[in-house]
């Protein structure tokens, strides 16, 4: 019998429409984190965001590259969360995935990679994009959010321990 | 993550196929190590036996380019290496499904990477869409012309959701 790698932490499945899902009291036991936002939304041309414990200072700086019907881009920069997640038009379904690396280390700041499927009607936006969090403290809270409209009932969010 | 079911190729074959998949899992997951005996990178997906209602946009760095495309079918493009390609070498992909049991319309996220000479990587990251409700129960990797190669591997991963009694939400 093989050894999972992915050890269910929790699934949230919106039963009514909501703007942000926290995820709390994460244990320091795994090594990374893998947190996968799968569903639709009521919002136009913005984004999901994410921040940990708490913290909304100018702390959070990512890389992005991408794809989309009007071309390539790349950007980057240092603002208060990451953003995994693209919402271009509502009821569009999305999938983004967050790896979130040695995430209970005190003695480094924490790095995510993540991977991001929007669609755009007929077409898709595609996104990787590297991030860090300039904090050494290890993550106990994950907070998942909106600002522009909220995320549709069914919208599941769920969050992976993974063992070194 | 636990798999159900991995194939490697004692010889070379036109389809890989995944059939009665489990309906207990959240999200699956393909990993592929895969090669066309043809002229082709391209192999087409199909889900339930379907090739319809596929969307994708893909990015992809090659050899002095960096380009994209949108495509409304199941041709899943430069995810493997094709006949005069350096020989023994396997693409190495990932496809992404999450909540493929859902009456929902599935995400699919792909990411690949293959070589050729030492000097033509590939990388491809797709996105894409199945626009179907059905809970899916079957998964099929056809090369788009001739065969995979003999060594070709696809593992089938789920994914199950579930609580550790510690994480709380609200």
């Amino acid at each position: 019998m093989p050894t999972p790698t992915y050890t269910p932490l929790a699934t949230v499945t919106l039963g009514t429409a909501a703007a942000s899902v926290t995820f709390s009291s994460i244990p320091a036991t795994y090594r990374d984190l893998i947190l996968v936002a799968n569903g639709a939304s009521a919002i136009t041309n913005d984004f999901g965001y994410i921040r940990f414990n708490s913290d909304t200072g100018s702390n959070y700086s990512w890389v992005q590259m991408g794809a989309q019907s009007s071309g390539l881009f790349s950007s980057s920069t240092t603002t208060t969360s990451w953003r995994p997640t693209n919402f271009d038009f509502s009821g569009s379904r999305i999938v983004s995935t967050v790896q979130i690396m040695d995430y209970s280390a005190t003695d480094k700041h924490k790095t995510g990679l993540i991977r991001d499927n929007g669609q755009q009607g007929s077409d898709h936006v595609v996104r990787a994009y590297g991030a860090r969090w300039a904090n050494t403290a290890a993550i106990t809270s994950i907070q998942y959010f909106t600002t522009a409209g909220n995320l549709n009932a069914g919208f599941t969010l769920s969050l992976y321990g993974v063992i070194a | 993550m636990e798999l159900i079911e991995s194939k490697t190729l004692g010889t070379a074959a036109a389809s890989i196929e995944f059939t009665s998949i489990p309906q207990d899992g959240t999200d699956l997951v393909a990993l592929y190590s895969i090669r066309a005996t043809a002229d082709t990178d391209t192999f087409n997906f199909k889900l339930n036996g379907s090739s319809s209602n596929f969307t994708q946009r893909y990015l992809r760095a090659e050899v002095g380019s960096v380009n994209s495309a949108a495509r409304s079918d199941d041709d899943f493009v430069t995810s493997m290496p094709k006949s005069g390609f350096t020989a023994n070498t396997f693409s190495n992909g990932s496809l992404y499904i999450p909540n493929y049991t859902s009456s929902s319309n599935k995400s699919i996220s792909e990411d690949t990477v293959s070589e050729n000479n030492a000097t033509d990587g590939r990388l491809k990251i797709n996105a894409a869409l199945w626009s179907n409700s059905a809970a899916i129960t079957s998964m099929t990797f056809e090369a788009f012309t001739g065969n995979f190669a003999t060594g070709s591997t696809i593992s089938l991963y789920k994914i199950t959701k579930g609580s550790d009694g510690i994480v709380t939400t609200s």
